[in-house]
């Protein structure tokens, strides 16, 4: 049985635009499914349906045979295109926010675990944006959640930075065997890291292709096979990243 | 105790003291950081420039109409040893605490409400500017005329004044509250409890101390009017009596007094507070 059902049968915003038009698909138990579509096709609305953070009027959206409503039923973690800490609270603080019951030598291996040892007590503002990232990755993680919704997370960090971060992300992933819905841009990326790639058209969007990534891990971002298979899709599939890659 | 014995004993009957190193060594002892000291000593400057220049105005000016420095401070020990300025100070400080406490906690529920449901805004939204409108004076005569001559009625009249100004500027921090950290608090699925008061609140303690600030200063000059028409003690009652005798020596002592203590209450409270919810941000 999938783990994650998705079923929407149209979203439209307040204003009127319809943005999501007959979306459907499935994701099975630790699944890693990458999402990419064009500026403002919906991506980011479509996780935040799955979320709940977003009412779904037309659909479902069913996790282990539970169908829920504006709130995930189970563990859920999300990681935002911006990091989204507390300012006002420590790097611990911000982790125990989440999950109140952490043991302090818990919090300690997982901020060792994404190379934050010693920074418990420090604020947001004085880590670098990709320290800040890594505090976002280590506080999805701390809940061991089921699902993981992650929308362009390593945007507009430098290449390095990313790297290690994508990296970060696979270690996580295997250790906890979650289910992963990450949204990108970037089709190397999504090469990289996903185990199926879901196609988004224009809005109102809905799902023109999907590829299953048949390349053994680990996998290296612009090893041969990676590069090879990607020209391959794009040969066969001329149209598909029709401004929606660079 | 070291700090003190290491300061050089030249004799059992001389001691000559090092003023910098004493008071360097002091200043931890009496809990003190630098940052507060400079703070504490900027303020003391501050007060003192303000008194030798009014003492040179007083002077150049040489009018009974116009009381120097040390007059009015003359007149301060005078009315603290020999009048009724200490029970006048703590009647009034009494009364702008209580006030100043409910019309808080009232002004910030009422705020945060008007701020979060856009339906209550609009419908309480006329009623907030008509209270805004209404003036100080009116709504204190209206209270002693419905309650009568009593200290309730006094705390309401200050309370029913300086409540709508809290709520102005507590909506408006509501308002700008940062929906993405709400939405990571749905997403982790955070107690409502939580939510309110580690991701919601801690964005209006800047509005909360705003408002506190300049309720403060609201506060203890309505108190001041509420005083002067229906109380029997306080500062307002006093600078009445020290108007009755045209005795500006005297109104001088009560006010220069009683701004001592707010100026008090700034450092020991206030500056703290700031200190506290300024931690994370970039001037923390």
């Amino acid at each position: 049985m999938a783990e994650l059902n998705v079923r929407i049968e149209n979203k439209q915003y307040i204003h009127g635009t319809n943005v999501l038009d007959n979306i459907e698909f499935n994701l099975a138990a630790g699944e890693f499914v990458a999402i990419i579509g064009p500026s403002g096709c919906g991506k980011t609305t479509l996780l935040n349906m799955i979320s709940g953070l977003e009412p779904s009027e037309a659909g479902s959206i069913v996790f282990e045979g539970e169908r829920f409503y504006g709130q995930m039923c189970t563990q859920i973690g999300y990681i935002f295109q911006q990091p989204r800490l507390m300012p006002w609270l420590t790097i611990e603080q911000n982790l125990l926010l989440v999950q109140p019951n952490s043991r302090p030598d818990t919090i300690s291996e997982l901020l060792a675990s994404v190379g934050l040892e010693g920074k418990q007590d420090c604020y947001p503002r004085t880590l670098s944006g990709g320290m800040q990232r890594r505090v976002s990755i280590a506080r999805a993680f701390l809940i061991n959640p089921k699902l993981l919704l992650l929308d362009e997370p390593f945007n507009s960090l430098d290449a390095p930075t990313a790297a290690r971060l994508r990296l970060l992300l696979i270690k996580f992933c295997q250790r906890q065997r979650c289910s992963v819905i990450f949204v990108t841009h970037d089709l190397q990326e999504a090469v990289y890291l996903a185990d199926r790639i879901l196609f988004l058209s224009q809005p109102p969007s809905r799902i023109v292709h999907q590829e299953s990534i048949t390349l053994r891990r680990p996998r290296t971002e612009s090893g041969t096979d990676e590069l090879s298979w990607q020209a391959a899709l794009l040969a066969k599939h001329p149209s598909l990243l029709a401004g929606s890659v660079n | 105790m070291k700090a003190l014995d290491d300061i050089p004993k030249h004799s059992a009957n001389q001691t000559v003291i090092n003023w910098p190193v004493f008071v360097t060594r002091l200043s931890p002892m009496v809990f003190l950081t630098q940052a507060t000291s400079r703070w504490l000593l900027s303020r003391i400057a501050t007060v003192l420039a303000v008194g030798v220049l009014w003492q040179v105005v007083a002077w150049l000016v040489a009018s009974p109409d116009f009381p120097s420095c040390t007059a009015v401070l003359s007149s301060i020990h005078f009315h603290l040893t020999q009048g009724d300025m200490l029970l006048n100070l703590w009647a009034t400080l009494n009364r702008v605490a209580i006030s100043f406490v409910i019309s808080m906690l009232i002004g910030v529920v009422i705020g945060v409400l008007m701020g979060s449901y856009s339906q209550l805004n609009k419908l309480t939204d006329t009623a907030l500017i008509i209270a805004l409108n209404v003036p100080a004076l009116v709504t204190i005569l209206l209270c002693y005329i419905w309650f009568g001559l009593v200290e309730s009625a006094a705390i309401a009249a200050v309370v029913l004044n300086k409540i709508p100004t809290v709520v102005v500027m507590i909506r408006e921090g509501a308002r700008v509250v940062d929906r993405d950290l709400l939405a990571v608090a749905k997403i982790y699925r955070l107690s409502p409890s939580r939510t309110f008061f580690k991701v919601f609140l801690p964005q209006l303690y800047p509005f909360i101390m705003a408002s506190a600030r300049s309720g403060l200063s609201l506060i203890w000059k309505i108190v001041l009017v509420v005083e002067l028409l229906g109380r029997s003690d306080g500062v307002g009652f006093a600078l009445n009596t020290q108007f009755q005798f045209f005795d500006i020596t005297g109104i001088l002592a009560y006010t220069c007094a009683f701004i001592s203590i707010i100026l008090c209450v700034e450092g020991a409270i206030f500056r703290p507070l700031d200190k506290l919810i300024a931690r994370g941000s970039a001037h923390g």
